[in-house]
């Protein structure tokens, strides 16, 4: 098993000797050939630029219950996904130079593509975002990334104003929504307390208006006993004091009835001004009283005289003042009685009422708390429209997510790419690898026979084998030239490498003017 | 080992390098006939040609035989063969218009050995014991009979041209080789064609076996791919020997060459120059010194 694979082995190891010469002139032909390609490719020059994108912190915290917003990470992160959108492309490419490379339809597909492709968005770290670009032109590639991370500024900036803007519009909207329904509660509110006045509570703590009618019904009772109380009092006293007093009845003092008089007049001043009825009244009578008598008791010396030119009964003033009094007392019954009357009529009608409507109250109150309901809502949109005011000023004071830009854009001096050395060594290894795949290929294709082994499989009796007469030629000469060969390749390889561009690149030239 | 060949590692090239001094070398053995002991000519021979000496013999690449000091590896090896080939003709039935003793020795392409094959089996079968004849029918440049420095004696064509039986032990050219016999293509005859037809080949072999019995007959044939007379000696050989160069025939040419053969029904294969020595193969074994006999004897 062991022997048969070495043989096997064997066989091709030698059977793709035979072939090492053009495997390896194809190797030396795909070096040569990829090394020129490789440095004839042209140079890319890579602009790029870092932004710091700043999710201010001390604002975010400042403004997070107050004003509506989304967290500024998250607006970044969309910020780069949609900058490389196709109408942004296009103006990235109507603002460089870009557009003097298109020259049909497809040119602009593939311009476009390829520029989705090739620009690179990348976040460094959390807040640091890198725009670069490649191109062969060092001044395009600077000017892409510069409008690249013009639009960049401009989305950020107009993409907040326009949230801002969306949620005023939207409160105000609300606003406008709440005042009408608030309006119309409040009349609702306002007609019902109107129609069924009295029976509701003034106030917080105020009773119904029936509950005050019956009360001052109670208090007019209690006037209308207290006035009647009074009126039986007064009429007992006029029956018992008489109508008039005897002639000889002279007071204790002995006056005489101008003195009386006089006296009265003073009582009655002191009780009434001079306007007053009763004391013209008295005046006059003293008036008479001095016409008629001219002092009489003096002149006959005591009042026997006067009463007995009196010829009668003197009138009591007692009894006149009660009698007085008492008219004065049955005319404020006649008013208690009616406002009584009136009193009781007003409750009855209240309490019909009430007996007919006995959910008032309850539809009050329910009108009552839509009102307060609308009335929170409303209030509470008009605070927060003052708090997007507030978020709107500190937007444009200062920018809600801040933008620094840490690298512009430069024009790139020197190549980035390609990697020539890379793209060198990987031709070098396809260069071998070519050899050898020929090598591989050619063995594969030959179909010789190297023993009696291979020749039995054609399916007739192999007799025998004889071996080749002269010695195998050497092969030490071949190796040699085969590893020289390679090694001159590996040289030529280091020599691409170190002498680089100018050389290799001139290649062609060299062997024109070889073949020339 | 007596043949000490350069290293240019193909026969023809070796041949053709070797080409002057042998042709010298052969006129030279051939004229004065001082040369090497002669062998006892055949008795029915009515005018004895020169026995082919062995300088000639190992100039055209004799590498076997009496003469052969040890054993090589590949006198074993055409040891090898030459045995399975007696085998397959005692095997062999009796035909109408086939000579069973005729070994057709072929190959796909020019250049591959069949020369080389062919005198070395005859030698080895020779020297086996069998009287051998060997037939060059390849008459082009380079031929065993070139070769042999035997280009201007009569042979085949002689043959041809003049069908009795009895010339054929005539033209035989014995060799140093004791019972090894050569037939040249022979000299041009006048008024003969330069390239014998096939036709005519192949009946000259039948008259030739049946001229002599009990000779294995070795022919010596030109490429099949090439030229018309394998495929018309294949129906009137008993067997064909398809000699294959390592490394160097492709698959494709052999069975192409094997289908215009198939007019003979044992088709057989042989290895030449093969340089691979595996494990598994004849030989592998080194060291095949130890087998030579004691120099002394």
């Amino acid at each position: 098993m062991w022997a048969q694979l070495i043989t096997e082995a064997r066989r091709y190891a030698k059977a793709a000797w035979r072939h090492r010469w053009k495997g390896l002139a194809l190797a030396w032909v795909v070096c040569l050939a990829g090394w020129v390609v490789v440095y004839k490719l042209p140079d890319r020059y890579q602009a790029s630029a870092r932004i710091y994108a700043d999710a201010d912190a001390i604002l975010g915290q400042v403004l997070r219950d107050l004003a509506l917003d989304s967290s500024p990470a998250q607006q970044v992160e969309l910020l780069q996904r949609t900058l490389l959108s196709r109408p942004n492309l296009e103006r990235v490419v109507a603002r460089t130079d870009l557009d003097l490379r298109i020259h049909d339809a497809y040119d602009r597909e593939d311009l476009l593509q390829d520029l989705a492709r090739s620009i690179r968005i990348q976040a460094q770290t959390r807040n640091l975002f890198s725009i670069s670009f490649a191109d062969h032109d060092p001044r395009l590639a600077q000017s892409v990334v510069q409008v690249v991370l013009n639009l960049f500024m401009e989305q950020a900036t107009t993409n907040d104003r326009q949230q801002m803007e969306n949620a005023r519009n939207f409160v105000n909207q609300q606003i406008a929504v709440y005042e009408r329904q608030l309006r119309e509660a409040e009349q609702r509110r306002a007609d019902f307390r109107a129609n069924y006045l009295e029976l509701l509570p003034d106030g917080p703590a105020g009773g119904t208006g029936l509950e005050a009618a019956r009360n001052r019904l109670r208090q007019l009772r209690g006037e209308l006993q207290d006035t009647q109380l009074r009126g039986e009092l007064i009429r007992r006293q006029v029956n018992m004091t008489p109508q008039s007093l005897p002639a000889d009845a002279v007071g204790p003092g002995g006056e005489t009835r101008l003195a009386e008089a006089e006296r009265t007049l003073r009582e009655l001043r002191l009780r009434f001004t001079d306007q007053h009825p009763a004391v013209i009244e008295q005046r006059s009578i003293i008036a008479d009283l001095r016409a008629s008598g001219t002092g009489g008791a003096p002149a006959r010396g005591g009042d026997g005289s006067a009463a007995s030119r009196g010829t009668g009964p003197r009138a009591n003033p007692l009894y006149e003042q009660l009698r007085l009094r008492l008219v004065d007392v049955e005319a404020t019954l006649v008013s208690l009685n009616r406002q009584i009357g009136e009193e009781a009529a007003n409750v009855e009608r209240l309490e019909a009422m009430l007996r007919s409507m006995p959910q008032v109250q309850a539809q009050f109150q329910n009108l009552d708390r839509d009102y307060n309901v609308l009335r929170r809502n409303y209030e509470e949109l008009l605070e927060r429209r003052e708090s997007v005011q507030i978020a709107g000023a500190a937007r444009t004071g200062a920018e809600r997510v801040r933008l620094d830009v840490v690298d512009p854009p430069t024009v790139p001096p020197l190549p980035s790419g390609p990697n020539r050395i890379l793209l060198a060594s990987a031709v070098l290894v396809v260069g071998l690898g070519a050899g050898g795949a020929l090598a591989v290929l050619l063995v594969l294709l030959d179909s010789s026979f190297f023993t009696a082994q291979d020749l039995r499989r054609i399916g007739l009796p192999v007799i025998g084998a004889v071996s080749a007469l002269d010695p195998a030629p050497r092969q030490g000469f071949a190796i040699v030239a085969f590893a020289g060969g390679l090694l001159l390749l590996i040289g030529a390889y280091g020599v691409a490498l170190l002498g680089g561009p100018r050389l290799v690149a001139r290649v062609p030239e060299l062997l024109a003017r070889f073949f020339a | 080992m007596t043949h000490v060949p350069t290293p240019r590692p193909h026969l023809i090239e070796r041949a053709v390098q070797t080409l002057g001094p042998t042709l010298l070398g052969g006129r030279q053995a051939a004229v004065p006939p001082a040369g090497a002991p002669p062998p006892p000519p055949p008795p029915s021979a009515p005018l004895p040609p020169a026995p082919i000496g062995l300088e000639a013999l190992h100039a055209a690449g004799l590498a076997v035989g009496s003469s052969g000091v040890s054993r090589s590896r590949v006198g074993e090896e055409l040891g090898v063969i030459h045995q399975a080939m007696l085998r397959t003709m005692r095997g062999l039935p009796q035909e109408e218009q086939r000579a069973s003793r005729a070994v057709l020795v072929t190959s796909a392409r020019p250049g591959e050995g069949k020369s080389f094959t062919a005198l070395n089996l005859a030698a080895a079968t020779a020297a086996g014991g069998s009287p051998t004849l060997l037939v060059d029918v390849d008459g082009k440049r380079g031929s065993l009979t070139e070769l042999l420095g035997v280009a201007e004696a009569p042979g085949l064509r002689t043959l041809v041209a003049d069908p009795r039986a009895a010339a054929v032990a005539a033209l035989v050219r014995p060799t140093a080789e004791p019972r090894l016999s050569i037939l040249p293509y022979g000299a041009v005859q006048p008024g003969g064609p330069p390239v014998l037809p096939a036709q005519m080949i192949t009946e000259a072999v039948l008259r030739i076996a049946a001229a002599l019995p009990g000779h294995v007959i070795i022919l010596d044939s030109p490429p099949c791919l090439a030229t018309s007379e394998p495929s018309a000696l294949a129906a009137v050989a008993g067997q064909v020997l398809m000699v294959v160069e390592a490394e160097r025939t492709q698959r494709a040419e052999v069975e192409a060459a094997l289908d215009l053969v198939d007019a003979c029904p044992v088709l057989q294969l042989v290895l030449n120059r093969a340089r691979l020595v595996t494990g598994n193969s004849f030989g592998g074994y080194g060291g095949y010194g130890t087998y030579a006999p004691p120099s002394g004897s």
